[in-house]
Order: C-alpha cells, then structure tokens, then sequence
C-alpha cells in the first residue's frame, strides 16, 4: 500500500460501491442482450456468468440499502492531475507505437513520466543524470528484448 | 547460473517498493520466451522465490512492504529496524526464507506425484467444478467484502469470453472487431491489472518511503541463528501454514504470512512483545511467505490451477511454451517437471548467500532510485513485456485499459486478483460445463452427471463450506454492528 492509499474502515452505506454495482447490473444486461447472436452452446456460459454478476451486485446493493456494515475505504491522497498525466502519457504512447517506432515513442514517452513523476527541482546535473539513465534503460531493454530476443518491435511507418 | 540470475533479478525487484513478486515475475517473463521450457522454468520461479524474498528488504528497513507477501513483515521488522536492529532482522528474515522455501519446494516434490494421482481421476465435470472451487475460495477470502469477490470474479469470467468460445467456435462479445478475436490476453491483463494501478498512485505523491534506515551494521549471522533455533517449531509450523495455504487456489502470500503470524503470537510465550520488534514475528511471516513459492506450484502444476497471483503467470508462460499442466505434466513431461522442482531448490539454497550480501550491501542503492526514473522505467517494462507476448500492440492498450478500470474498482474494493482468477479460470470452467453438460444430455440427466463420483462431490462440499461459511461470518458481524447502533440509539 503506498503512500497515495489510505485505508478507512466506517460503518455506513457503501454509496461508490452501489454504484459500481449498478453499472455492474447494466453491464450484465448488456452481455445477456448480446447472447442472441450466439449459438446455444455458446450462449450458455456467458448467460450465466451474466446473471450471477447480475444477482451478485444486486444482491451487494440491496444488502447497503438495508444493512450497512463496515466499509474499508482507499482515501485517494495525492495529484490527480499527475495520475491524468501518466496514464495520458501511457495511452500517447501506445497509440504511436506504430506511427513512431518502438524506440522513439518510447524515449517520447519515457521522458513524459519523468516530468510526470518527478518532484526535485530541475538543474543541469540532474538533466544530465536523468538522460544518462533514460538512455541506459531504454537501450539496454531495446537491445534485450529486439536484439537477444528478437522480439519485432515496432518500426516507424515514415520511415 | 539461470537460478542464481534469477535470485538476483527477483530480489532487486522485490526489493522495490510498490513492485510486487507477481510484477517480478510478469514483467520478466518475456525473457523466458526464447528458452528452453526447463531453462525458462527455472529462471521463474528462481525470480518468484527471490521476488518474495526481496519484499522483506523494504517492510524491515522502511517500513513498506516490497510485496504484499511481506507485509506482515512490517509489523515487527521496523521496530527493530528503529531500534537499532535492522541487520538482525534482514539476517533473521534470510535465514527464515530459506527454511521455508525449502519446506514448499520439499512439499512440491513429494505431494505433487501424489496430487497428480489423484488427478488422473478427474474428468470434464471435476474440472468444472475445481473452477469452480478456485473462484469460491478467493471470493471467501476476500475478508469482509465477499460480494465484492463474487462479483469481481464474474467479471473476471465475463471477460474470459470475449473471442471464440473454447467449445463451438462462436465469436463472443467482439463487436464485429478484429481485435478481440483472440480474446482477452492473460497476461496483458495481469500486468495492467496489477502494475498500472500501483503506478497511477506511484506518481500522485512525493514518495517519504524511499528514506532509508541507517542502523544497519553487519551480518549479525550467529546471533541470528540462535534466535532461529530458539523458535525452529514456529518457523517449521509458519513454513507448513504456509504450503497448505498456498494450495489453496488465489490465496497468496500475503494471506499465508498474515495466518503465520496471528498463530505464532497467540503460541508465543513472549506475544506481548510481537508488533514491538519480536524476532519470533519475521521468522513466522517470512518463513510461511517463502512457503507459498513451492506451495503454490502444487495446484499450478498439477491441476492447472494457479495457486498464487505468480503461479497465474507461469503457468500463462508454460501456455506460451506449449506445455499444458495437469497429470500429464508429470507423465508426458517428467523431466522439465523434475528440473523445475530441483532448480527451485537450488534458488531457495542460493538465497542465504545471495540474500545476506545483497541485503547489505544493494537495498540502499535500489531504495535510492528517484520516482522520476522509476515510474518511467515500470511503465517501459509493462509495455514492452506486454507487446513481447504476442508482438501485438492491441494487448498493450487492453493491458493499460485494464489497469486504469483496475485503478477504479480497487478504489471500489474489488481487488484484482478474484477478476484475474475469473480470467484464468474462466476456459476451464467453460470447457468442463459445457462438455459435461453435453455428456450429461446423451446419458439424458443433466444434472445428476454433474453430482456424480465422490470427487465431485467432495469439491461441491468445499465449495459450499467455501461460499456459506464468510457469509455466514459475514452477517454475524454486520448483526452486531446494528445492535451496537440500535443501542446507541
């Protein structure tokens, strides 16, 4: 558990929870609704499936609605606007893997999460290190994985 | 040489804060690929026994756990840590770890033939219904939310049907895409499941755990030793909680050293003294955590049915390498079997020289890394691992997808692992229902043939126990909780 995770237990309806459960209830609606396309065969076992994660969250609503009991909580601490950064800059470089090559979009993107998760000031040292270590770890899993491994990375379509 | 790599490779993994054994073990399974399966069998679960190993490192001397395994570790490891004893408790954990490592390891080799015997007997309908079990028994542990595993581990199911359908070859849930032909990618999702959502909270605050303790002097190893002797039936009796807890299909480290060490305190002469720097609380934990390794391996090797979150992964590896477990393993593949095991126990004897001389020398320079090099670097692992799988960039998105919505339903309280249990188990359950559903209708009772042999009926009581018995507990606790509220009223 980090820093940014921080527990609490309280007795009291569990409202965020109900309300997963009911979009829980509707994605369960949806995947019955989409077993008519299916053969019988194929159909029964996501029905079912379907109907229990129905019954289950319905179940977990209706038990919040007339017992409430203790609720342990994840108290969300920290930047949001950092948490929005990583995974936008995560989402930018899976979608140019393609457009830029494994090896760009990755430099690309490794420099978006140093700034994302960075918290010291800047100096020219500190650039200097960074970079030194970026370059270390990109080229050392880039020769790992598409030279000993021969993984096929991903080339830039404009080359 | 490939154990001894990948005891080096676990621990500084596990070493890390925030990267558990399972990451460990996902984001370097990539690298098994091109191996030889024995070779490639040996370096994971040499990395998984080190990767447990490691997370005691920082649970001693920073009070975080490396994994969740280790966090009952925390409880007396820092406070000898802060009083001055942080070598003792890092030579108290190694020593610890090798004596349970080796008890799983131990288990693995004499229980598994036995186990495979066993099952040898099961068909389509016991398959179904040890699916069955495995998913109730991780929703059952979900302690005090076992709603919240069911239905985690329905969508875990739910998932696992996206694509063709194991039997029949319908398309499920694609949506007319190409993409989602091949389903959902085990371990694409394993990894986003379990890595993006400690990364997201990774990068949200200035990180105050990577300061390090500075009472650490030597070794301290015959110091260590006459404490470990003092309490060798703790240690033996946390290493067999340990073993037995891990056969249990998704239960884990963390829930094995956490039983561990509630037994050994309330056995303890000197319990008054656990969670105040009590020797007698490492051993227990990180014996019992170490335990889980071989442990877990049972059910993963010979029923297919992953014992531990990591377990889940190698056995996605052994997929890889085209190697199907169950009964078979031992029969067909006896050998690739045999060096595993041996090769587990050569990784868990490595342990004590490996673990000391990193333990003292290292965990300063790894603890040391900035957030800004590495959340970048986590982030270049799990993309770059999760594209080596199938060379597919849709699973990396899917991988990162799953871990923002995993991010969301932890906040929920759904945890990931009874929607990755879903995932795995998900095929298997399927496979079994539906070829015992069709066998059942050309004998022409349904129902009976599910209900029929004593194995079958033996896992359906478990699994009744399984489901009735935190339910039970469940509403008991929520009954007090309203009379304490209508007597304070």
């Amino acid at each position: 558990m980090t820093e940014a995770q921080i527990t609490h237990t309280e007795k009291q309806r569990d409202w965020p929870g109900m309300i997963y459960a009911g979009f829980f209830v509707v994605i369960g609606v949806f995947a019955v609704y989409f077993t008519r396309d299916m053969s019988p065969l194929g159909a029964v076992f996501p029905k079912t499936i379907a109907l229990a994660l129905i019954i289950f969250s319905l179940s977990y609503i209706a038990q919040n609605l007339i017992s409430p009991g203790s609720v342990q909580r994840l108290t969300t601490e920290g930047s949001w606007l950092r948490r929005t950064a990583l995974v936008v800059v995560m989402l930018a470089w899976v979608l140019l893997l393609n457009t830029l090559g494994f090896l760009l979009a990755g430099v690309l993107g490794f420099i978006g999460m140093i700034l994302a998760g960075n918290y010291d000031a800047w100096s020219r040292r500190r650039v200097l290190i960074y970079a030194a270590v970026s370059a270390a770890i990109i080229g050392g899993f880039y020769t790992l994985f598409a030279i000993v491994l021969n993984v096929p990375l991903p080339e830039a379509s404009w080359l | 040489m490939l154990a001894f790599i990948g005891v080096a490779a676990g621990i500084v993994i596990g070493g890390l804060p925030g990267l558990s054994a399972t990451m460990a073990v996902a984001v370097l399974v990539p690298i098994t690929f091109g191996m030889e399966p024995s070779s490639g069998l040996i370096m994971l679960g040499a990395i998984y026994t080190g990767a447990i190993y490691g997370g005691a490192y920082s649970a001693i001397l920073v009070n975080t756990p490396g994994t969740p395994s280790a966090i009952a570790t925390t409880f007396d490891g820092y406070p000898m840590a802060k009083r001055g004893d942080g070598d003792l408790a890092v030579t108290l954990a190694t020593l610890s770890s090798v004596v349970g490592g080796l008890t799983g390891a131990f288990a693995l080799l004499t229980l598994a033939p036995a186990l495979a015997t066993i099952a040898l007997k099961f068909g389509s309908v016991e398959y179904f219904w040890l699916a069955i079990l495995g998913l109730t028994l991780i929703s059952a542990l979900s302690d005090g939310a076992t709603l919240k595993g069911f239905i985690g581990a329905s969508l875990g199911l739910l998932l696992s049907t996206v694509g063709v359908a194991v039997v029949g070859g319908d398309v499920r849930y694609t949506f007319g895409s190409s993409l989602l032909l091949g389903g959902v990618e085990i371990i694409s999702a394993l990894i986003g499941l379990y890595c993006i959502p400690v990364l997201i909270d990774l990068v949200a605050t200035p990180d105050p755990h990577l300061r390090i303790s500075q009472k650490s002097g030597g070794f301290r190893l015959r110091e260590a030793m006459g404490l470990a002797l003092r309490s060798k039936f703790n240690m033996l009796r946390s290493a067999v909680i340990g073993t037995i807890v891990a056969i249990l299909p998704g239960a884990g480290g963390s829930i094995a050293s956490l039983v561990a060490y509630s037994e050994a305190r309330r056995s303890s002469p000197r319990r008054e003294n656990f969670g105040k720097g009590e020797p007698d609380g490492i051993l227990a934990t990180e014996s019992a955590n170490n335990a889980t390794v071989g442990g877990g391996f049972i059910p993963t090797l010979v029923l297919g049915i992953p014992g531990t979150p990591p377990d889940a992964i190698i056995l996605g590896a052994l997929l890889v390498q085209g190697i199907r477990t169950g009964p078979e393993l031992f029969a067909e593949n006896a050998s690739i079997s045999y060096t595993f095991i041996y090769g587990l126990l050569i990784a868990t004897f490595m342990l004590l020289p490996m673990g000391l001389i990193i333990g003292r020398y290292a965990f300063k320079s790894i603890i040391g890394i900035p957030k800004a090099i590495l959340a970048p670097t986590i982030a270049f692992m799990t993309v770059i691992g999760t594209f080596a799988i199938r060379n597919n960039i849709w699973d990396v998105l899917i991988m990162l997808v799953l871990g923002v919505i995993g991010w969301f339903l932890n906040r929920a309280g759904i945890k990931p692992s009874p929607i990755v249990l879903g995932l795995i188990l998900g095929p298997i359950a399927e496979q079994g229902f539906v070829q015992a559903f069709l066998m059942g209708q050309a004998q022409g009772n349904v129902l009976a043939f599910f209900f029929t042999g004593p194995i079958a009926l033996s896992i359906v009581a478990i699994i009744v126990v399984a489901m009735v018995y935190p339910l039970i507990g469940q509403t008991m606790r929520w009954r007090r909780g309203l009379n304490t509220r209508q007597s304070d009223d």
